[in-house]
């Protein structure tokens, strides 16, 4: 708006004037050279000679005071009509007090040209190019311009020599613009002069102008200058000419119809509005000027300028802009790289009063990139909605695929942490990155760096499309990443190579001899003996498919056989393990079957492992079918006075756990045996019938739950457990298969049957940590237990005895068919029914 | 499973004045007391499973307690309340449903089947009457699959009494209440008798009972104090110091000493919609 009040005040002066008169525009150069004083006292000596205000005009200073300038006019038009004295002290007096409103490159400018003119008019007439010679004297107004020993004369050349001297360094260009009322339509015509003609630089205006004019063409060519000029205007030239005087004359020429139709001189509308409203100018005529003084123009700027106010225009559209808009600006836009020079030219563009933007045709390019990363499909979206959308695609509420590998990749640019929520949330995600190529190989391996676990399924996508080798899947099972699930995934779908290659009997035992591997040994085994050990699932549909007994147990024996023979090939490793302390070690782990430690330690070191508990009651159960363990050998131990009570039951109960008649029957008559050894006659018959059902108790009436209902379905839970017993009634279950410990009371110290007492289920990992705390000499302490609890990452489950089983069933997850059968299930769901059952009063037997 | 649509959809909105509230009371006590010997029947039907014997007259006065109640009524608000299935806790969560306003999917195992089946076939008759519709829903038994189909179209899951469920749903939105849920600890074989009696009548009505053995008294006491889970604490002994220890130490739970906590047939009640 500053300019529009520059404009009319203009206009004014215009109609004070009113002659033929030009509109003035003078401007405030940058490279503004401070003269010596004296040196511009010259210049101004050779004002003398010019003595009309119309031509004082050009050389006014852009922001002079208007009204100084007006009584300055006035004051030399009385001085004119009164007449200069001789040595135009006058007009010199005047120059000095209003000084202040003059362009000092401009005047000398203007001086320059016209000592010039007067000269070559002189050399002309005199032939002989003698310069007229001022003459000085001792008038104190000129003494002060001067001093002692200067010359008292001055001529012409001289004063020309030092104006060529400043405009070297002070590039100028002199631009009227002149109105003649007196035609019809009022005309105007613009006028240019050049310092660098004067000072003898003229070339320089040529090559500018030809290149300019080249450029021009190819603006031309590849975009059309006038859409190049769409968003500019006219006073947008102080951005780009290189001269202010050009850029506000030629804009107040191109304006003149505002004028001419404020001062009711309308002369025709015009045929192009621009964006101020009720100033229009005519962009034909703005582009024809464009060429014709595009020597004075910077052309870098102009187009920078030009893509600036385009990519403006559509960005601030309506609030949001259109995508079809915003393609062509940006189709616009790479266009004028090729265009221009020197891409980092930058442009000082007034964007408001007083407020300035500083950009380059780079930072444009820039900006693009970032919008860019702000489109999906063909909506703009701000910061905020791009961090909706990537919640709602890691949250899986939006499709990944609803967006293109573009937009993925540039507008969401997710960060790892963001890659690990996407993953963890939709496990199937990940394949979908890989497959597409939208992550590369880089983000995959932070990705997996990030994981803390893997779904069965990726690690399965992995291993086959070649992302994840057999030794890579083993350094993340080691890091607590890929689980044993995972590779039992594997072993069932992975059809090209065999897992069980990926664990060596060489290896293990190399950790196992290890101390300091003990952890990475945990892994290996627990590894090894799924992959290597456990019954294969081709040995499990052989057995559901056997038809007879007799089947069944060759299939057992083959099984057995190859038992045998993976610890052989075990033990083989090292003669260390042949001690006998390491072979029961490695068959607790499960790594060597009972048949192997048989084969090196020899039958009676049976006695020592079965009192001890060290049999796992699977194992027992099947020495004592083969015939190895009989009831007498059993009875033997019932009734030895050193072992205590509790024990021998734990021996009993884990020897025949079954309900199964027989079970019962052998349980009670061992039982007997164990209460009344003198009495009972020892018998190894299992079929002898019993009298009624009887359970151990105490001599008081008490309701009990049976503990061993408990114990039995504990047993099913896990065919290979390991029971420990605690001198305070505690069973300690381990459950290798489900990497569970389970702590249940079931006596109390005065070795009663116990009832009620809160059952706690942990992860192996923490209770091989917590042993020592949990386990305080050989008690169990339940306030530990009760804090590890409060703590829900610790996962340590507490059930009571209140629908015991049930509860029990739903923690270890009995209804999931990939860890039990549809037969374990029932049997498991029977049996808590059972426990229900024994909770019931039952009478002391006399 | 298949949900039923009602499962899913907003409950109506209706309003409720207090004269409204207890001609609804009103006629809900009058369906109860009409179909007592159906309630019985069901009783009779439950208790080859279940030992749990219900009385109308109880299912009477809770109904009484909710007369004076406050109508404060939500806008869409919905809860998941998984509990052991007590039908006086039935009762009390349907009407607190009603007086709040705020839909219920009720989640309970097998306890008390046909009792409770009745109930909310006579609660949902009168509530219809009132054009209240969706409002109080079952799911049959629980498994986390099928709780996770539905939890997110309800705003917050309310768990009462029941430990196994609260720690098998590792859920950011779930509330516990304990109902009694029972610590006991017995330290005179004298009163063994009491102590087995206790946990048979728990075991019976579903209540969670844990008892301890071979713990010593502050052992218990610092137990059962840190112990959220539990809102009642039972001593048995004949020693007074021990008595007063117990009573003096025990925080947040009520405590009941040598005596029988089951007087009430109704354990306490809060207002778990919330």
């Amino acid at each position: 708006m500053s300019k529009k009040i520059e404009n009319m005040k203009m206009s004014q002066l215009v109609k004070e004037i009113g002659t033929l008169s030009p509109l003035i525009y003078n401007c405030l150069d940058n490279k503004h050279h401070m003269y010596r004083e004296s040196d511009f006292n010259e210049v101004k000596m050779a004002g003398k000679i010019v003595n009309t205000t119309q031509a004082l005009r050009p050389t006014y200073k852009r922001e002079a005071n208007f009204d100084r300038a007006i009584e300055f006019e006035k004051k030399l038009r009385s001085l004119q009509i009164k007449g200069f004295s001789d040595d135009y002290r006058e007009f010199l007096e005047l120059m000095d007090e209003y000084e202040d409103i003059f362009d000092k490159s401009l005047y000398a400018l203007y001086m320059g040209i016209e000592l010039k003119q007067d000269i070559e008019k002189e050399h002309i007439n005199n032939g002989l190019g003698r310069n007229r010679v001022f003459f000085l004297d001792e008038d104190p107004y000129y003494a002060k311009f001067f001093s002692k020993n200067s010359k008292k004369t001055i001529s012409k050349s001289v004063v020309l020599g030092k104006i060529k001297g400043l405009l070297k360094f002070d590039d100028a260009l002199l631009v009227t613009v002149y109105r003649d009322s007196n035609t019809k339509p009022i005309s105007y015509t613009m006028d240019c002069k050049s310092s660098l003609d004067l000072i003898g630089q003229g070339h320089i205006i040529e090559k500018r102008d030809k290149k300019g004019k080249k450029k021009i063409e190819q603006i031309e060519e590849k975009v059309g200058l006038k859409k190049a000029l769409f968003q500019i205007t006219p006073i947008d030239l102080l951005c780009f000419s290189r001269y202010k005087s050009l850029a506000y004359n030629l804009t107040s020429y191109l304006y003149r119809y505002y004028y001419e139709e404020k001062e009711n001189n309308v002369f025709g509308p015009p045929s192009y509005i621009d964006d101020f409203p009720g100033i229009s100018y005519d962009l034909n005529e703005f582009a024809e000027k464009i060429k014709e003084y595009v020597a004075y123009l910077d052309l870098d700027k102009m187009l920078t300028l030009s893509a600036y106010k385009q990519l403006q225009y559509v960005e601030n559209k309506y609030g949001s802009p259109d995508y079809d808009e915003y393609q062509d600006c940006k189709k616009y836009i790479n266009q004028l790289e090729g265009l221009i020079d020197n891409p980092n030219t930058i442009i000082h563009y007034e964007v408001d009063d007083n407020h300035f933007v500083e950009v380059s045709f780079n930072d444009i390019k820039e900006d693009i990139k970032v919008i860019d990363q702000h489109i999906i499909g063909k909506k703009f979206y701000s910061n905020d909605q791009i961090d909706d959308l990537s919640k709602k695609i890691i949250s899986g509420e939006i499709p990944i695929f609803l967006l293109n590998k573009e937009e993925f990749q540039n507008t969401l640019r997710f960060s790892e942490q963001q890659f690990s929520d996407l993953v963890k949330n939709i496990p199937d995600s990940l394949k979908f990155l890989l497959e597409n190529e939208w992550i590369n190989d880089e983000q995959f391996k932070k990705i997996i760096e990030g994981k803390t676990d893997f779904t069965d399924e990726q690690v399965l996508y992995l291993k086959e499309s070649g992302r994840l080798n057999f030794d890579s899947i083993l350094e993340l099972y080691n890091q607590g990443k890929i689980s044993l699930k995972n590779f039992k995934f594997l072993q069932s779908n992975l059809e090209s190579e065999d897992i069980s290659t990926i664990v060596s009997s060489k290896r293990l035992v190399e950790l196992y001899l290890d101390k300091s591997k003990k952890e990475e040994f945990d892994k290996y085994r627990k590894l090894y003996k799924m992959l290597k050990i456990d019954e294969t699932e081709e040995e499990k549909k052989l057995k559901q498919q056997a038809k007879s007994e007799e089947e069944l147990k060759q299939i057992q024996s083959r099984i057995i056989a190859r038992h045998r023979k993976i610890g052989n090939e075990i033990l083989e490793q090292s003669e260390d393990l042949l001690e006998e302390e390491r072979m029961f070690e490695l068959y607790r782990y499960g790594l060597l079957n009972f048949d192997t430690v048989i084969d090196y330690v020899g039958v009676p070191a049976l006695n020592k492992l079965y009192i001890s508990n060290e049999i796992k009651p699977i194992d027992a159960r099947r020495l004592y079918d083969d015939g190895i363990l009989s009831q007498d050998m059993i009875k033997d131990i019932l009734t030895d006075p050193s072992i205590e009570e509790t024990k021998k039951l734990t021996l009993i109960y884990s020897t025949f756990p079954s309900t199964d008649l027989e079970d019962r029957q052998i349980r009670d008559e061992l039982i007997k045996c164990m209460k009344n050894p003198v009495e009972n006659n020892i018998s190894s018959s299992n079929h002898k019938k019993r009298d009624k059902d009887v359970v151990i108790h105490s001599t008081s009436n008490k309701s009990v739950t049976d503990p061993c209902a408990r114990w039995n379905l504990i047993s099913k839970l896990d065919k290979e457990y390991i029971q420990e017993y605690l001198t305070d009634g505690t069973m300690i279950f381990y459950l290798p298969n489900k990497e569970k410990y389970i702590i249940e009371k079931l006596y109390t110290s005065k070795q009663d049957f116990a009832y009620g007492a809160a059952t706690y289920i942990l992860d192996e990992k923490l209770f091989s940590k917590m042993r020592d705390k949990i386990i305080v000499d050989k008690k169990v302490n339940r306030s530990f237990l009760v804090q590890l609890n409060k703590d829900e990452t610790n996962n340590v489950k507490k059930v009571v005895h209140t629908g015991w089983g049930k509860a029990i069933g739903k923690f270890f997850d009995i209804d999931n068919p990939e860890l039990y059968t549809e037969e374990e299930k029932e049997e498991i769901k029977k049996l808590a029914l059972e426990v229900e059952k024994s909770k019931k009063p039952i009478l002391s037997e006399k | 499973m298949d949900l039923e649509t009602g499962i899913l959809e907003e409950a109506s909105r209706y309003t409720l004045s207090q004269k409204t509230l207890n001609s609804l009371l009103d006629n809900l006590r009058e369906n109860i007391i009409k179909n007592s010997n159906l309630i019985m029947d069901a009783n009779k039907i439950d208790v080859k499973h279940n030992k749990k014997q219900i009385k109308v007259k109880e299912l009477i006065e809770i109904i009484e307690k909710y007369r004076k109640v406050d109508c404060v009524l939500n806008d869409d608000e919905r809860r998941i309340v998984i509990y052991k299935g007590d039908p006086y806790l039935t009762l009390h969560i349907c009407l607190q449903a009603v007086v709040q306003r705020t839909k219920v999917l009720l989640i309970y195992e097998d306890f008390m089947l046909a009792v409770n089946e009745i109930l909310l076939k006579l609660i949902n008759d009168i509530l219809e009457e009132y054009k209240i519709f969706n409002l109080i829903y079952k799911m049959d038994n629980f498994s986390k699959k099928e709780f996770n189909k539905v939890k997110n179209f309800y705003d917050k899951t309310i768990i009462i009494g029941d430990t196994t469920i609260y720690q098998i749903l590792s859920e950011e939105n779930i509330k516990f209440y304990p109902y009694n849920n029972i610590a006991l600890y017995c330290d005179s074989d004298d009163l063994q008798k009491l102590q087995e009696a206790i946990y048979i009548y728990s075991n019976e009505n579903e209540f969670e009972i844990e008892i301890f053995h071979d713990e010593t008294l502050e052992e218990v006491i610092e137990i059962i104090n840190s112990d959220k889970t539990k809102d009642i604490a039972i001593l048995l002994t004949k020693d007074d110091k021990n008595k007063s220890v117990f009573i003096d130490k025990i925080k947040g739970k009520t405590i009941f000493v040598n005596e029988n906590p089951f007087k009430s047939e109704v354990g306490k009640i809060y207002n778990y919609l919330k």
